[in-house]
């Protein structure tokens, strides 16, 4: 008798994983349990009012109703005790200001880049949920803490949320913007990206993700992805690209592209990355800081912007996309 | 759960077990929020343990639908919120169990098939001759797959639903099931093993140099 090796028990795996992959309890299943449970009762301990006239009330009764307020309010103690925030607030705050992973030099808080101050974040600062955060004039990166990377195109505004099915999101809260993520395998939920009338559920690995005024497109460089439109969605292998056009009323367009030019904008991204880190050494003495996004210049790819579709002004770098280290050269069709 | 990197950067609101037991407080305080988030938290489980016990998805819904209201009217008598996991497999499988009663199918599922030595743990089998893309894109073949797994026994069921369906790790199954986590792993294996009979009786072997696919 032998075992079965690693390769076949990771394809029996893979294969049952596969057959369960369409069960029904995820977010929307969330959503009908919570619909269908008796309606919400108030989390605060009764107020103290006086009794209602015309009724009577005993002593044994009153030191019940003292013995109950006093194990209420021992256990509101402990809960203010366990509570990660607002502790003074009167309900207990269950939201919890979970870090998810860490940013990479050059992101923003939203807030903070409107108001044109120069609040960059430091690198390695914690990324929480629900943050809203925009990568300044040039591209950075997000670790989250399950290992998944996220490139992020310069002037992209993200925030990253948790799903019901406990999975992490990111979504583009921006007029334009464009991520590259590559995604560890999740413990919780799936890994999701919202962009304008699309989203993009993750089967697989590596993809990206470009968000237009009119159009918003999905192009898989490795793995599968479920991508959603306004009313289909369709499962995308590698070199798969979909794009959804508020001409079609955000509608599913499906194209193929190759995997290697789908691929492409990562490289020069990090090329873009590790010149502008050239640069911002050089020049040490000035903090990055940059307004709002004023994107004008051509995409860093030669493939089509979204906005061939709709796109009104490509989201891009303020800067040339070859480096020295850049090697990888255009994006070519093969 | 395994954490990476520092503790604090990825401690998280899914992964963090002592979670369970502070939104459990919570919702014994009448906190829907902490509610909600225990139901989002153990759906997947929820329904990974109910479709151990009944056939098909969409009665693994309404079993699910059940159990948490039943949760609801019962938390407060839960009396150690850390083993709010097992407590809720329970409400679960009796529920389903019900369910099953009243649907009148004990039995048309689940049991040992003549023949079988599910507990022999074979592994001299050859591979079934199916790949994750063809599951990908035929709910028929997933069904079929499924429908598979609902003919072994009900604890090797659930252990197949869990780590596929909820995609619980061997700590997290432990747990659930009172179990050790070298108990799980030698049940698993059995239960994959009999899986994998069993399949290859439906679908066939495939040769040598069979497909990969996934996406890990």
């Amino acid at each position: 008798m032998t075992d079965p090796t690693n390769q076949e028990l990771a394809e029996f795996d893979a294969l049952m994983e596969a057959a369960f992959a369409d069960h029904p309890f995820g977010d929307a299943a969330v959503e009908q349990i919570l619909a269908g449970l008796p309606a919400a009762e108030t989390s605060e301990a009764p107020a103290a009012a006086g009794a209602p006239e015309g009724i009577v009330i005993s002593p044994r009764w009153l030191v019940g109703a003292a013995a109950l307020a006093a194990a209420l309010l021992l256990g509101g103690l402990l809960l203010d005790l366990i509570t990660p925030v607002a502790p003074s607030q009167n309900k207990v705050a269950v939201e919890v200001r979970e870090v998810v992973g860490k940013v990479g030099a050059g992101f923003m808080r939203l807030a903070d880049a409107r108001q044109e101050s120069n609040g960059v974040l430091p690198e390695g600062s914690d990324l929480h949920l629900e943050d809203t955060l925009v990568a300044v004039g040039h591209p950075a990166e997000l670790r989250l803490a399950d290992g998944t990377l996220v490139s992020v195109h310069a002037d992209t505004e993200l925030r990253l949320e948790r799903a019901v099915d406990g999975g992490l999101s990111v979504r583009l809260t921006g007029a334009e913007g464009r991520v590259f993520c590559e995604v560890a395998k999740q413990k919780r939920g799936a890994f999701r990206v919202h962009a304008q009338g699309l989203d993009v559920k993750v089967l697989g690995t590596r993809f990206v993700v470009d968000q237009g005024v009119r159009a918003s497109r999905v192009t898989v460089v490795e793995g599968r992805v479920e991508a959603r439109g306004s009313v289909d969605s369709i499962v995308l292998g590698a070199g798969d690209q979909v794009e959804a056009t508020l001409a079609t009323g955000w509608r599913l367009g499906k194209t193929q592209v190759t995997a290697r030019r789908a691929g492409l904008w990562v490289p020069v991204l990090r090329a873009e990355q590790e010149a502008l880190d050239r640069e911002t050494a050089s020049k040490s003495a000035q903090p990055a800081q940059r307004p709002r996004p004023q994107p004008t210049q051509q995409p860093p790819t030669n493939e089509a912007p979204v906005g061939s579709a709709g796109l009104d002004k490509p989201v891009s770098p303020p800067r040339p996309a070859k480096s020295p280290k850049d090697t990888t050269g255009p994006p070519k069709e093969d | 759960m395994t954490q990476r990197g520092s503790a604090d950067a990825s401690a998280s609101i899914t992964d963090d077990p002592s979670l369970d037991e502070t939104l459990v407080r919570r919702s014994q305080a009448g906190e829907r929020k902490a509610l909600e988030l225990l139901v989002a938290r153990h759906t997947r489980f929820a329904g990974a343990v109910a479709l151990s016990v009944v056939r098909d998805y969409h009665s693994a819904m309404d079993v699910v639908q059940e159990s948490f209201v039943k949760v609801y009217q019962r938390l407060e008598g839960l009396e150690d919120p850390k083993r709010f996991r097992p407590w809720l497999r329970n409400v679960v499988k009796t529920t389903a169990l019900d369910s099953l009663r009243r649907s009148k199918v004990v039995g048309r599922h689940g049991e040992q098939l003549p023949g079988e030595d599910d507990e022999g743990g074979s592994t001299t089998l050859p591979t079934p001759n199916l790949g994750p893309a063809e599951l990908s894109e035929q709910s028929e073949l997933r069904a079929q797959v499924r429908e598979v797994v609902t003919s072994l026994p009900e604890s090797q069921r659930e252990l197949i639903t869990l780590k596929y369906l909820e995609g619980a790790s061997y700590e997290e199954i432990a747990k659930a099931l009172d179990l050790t986590v070298s108990g799980v792993e030698s049940r698993l294996f059995r239960a994959r093993a009999a899986l994998r009979k069993r399949l290859v009786a439906r679908f066939g072997a495939r040769g040598a140099g069979s497909e990969g696919g996934s996406n890990d």
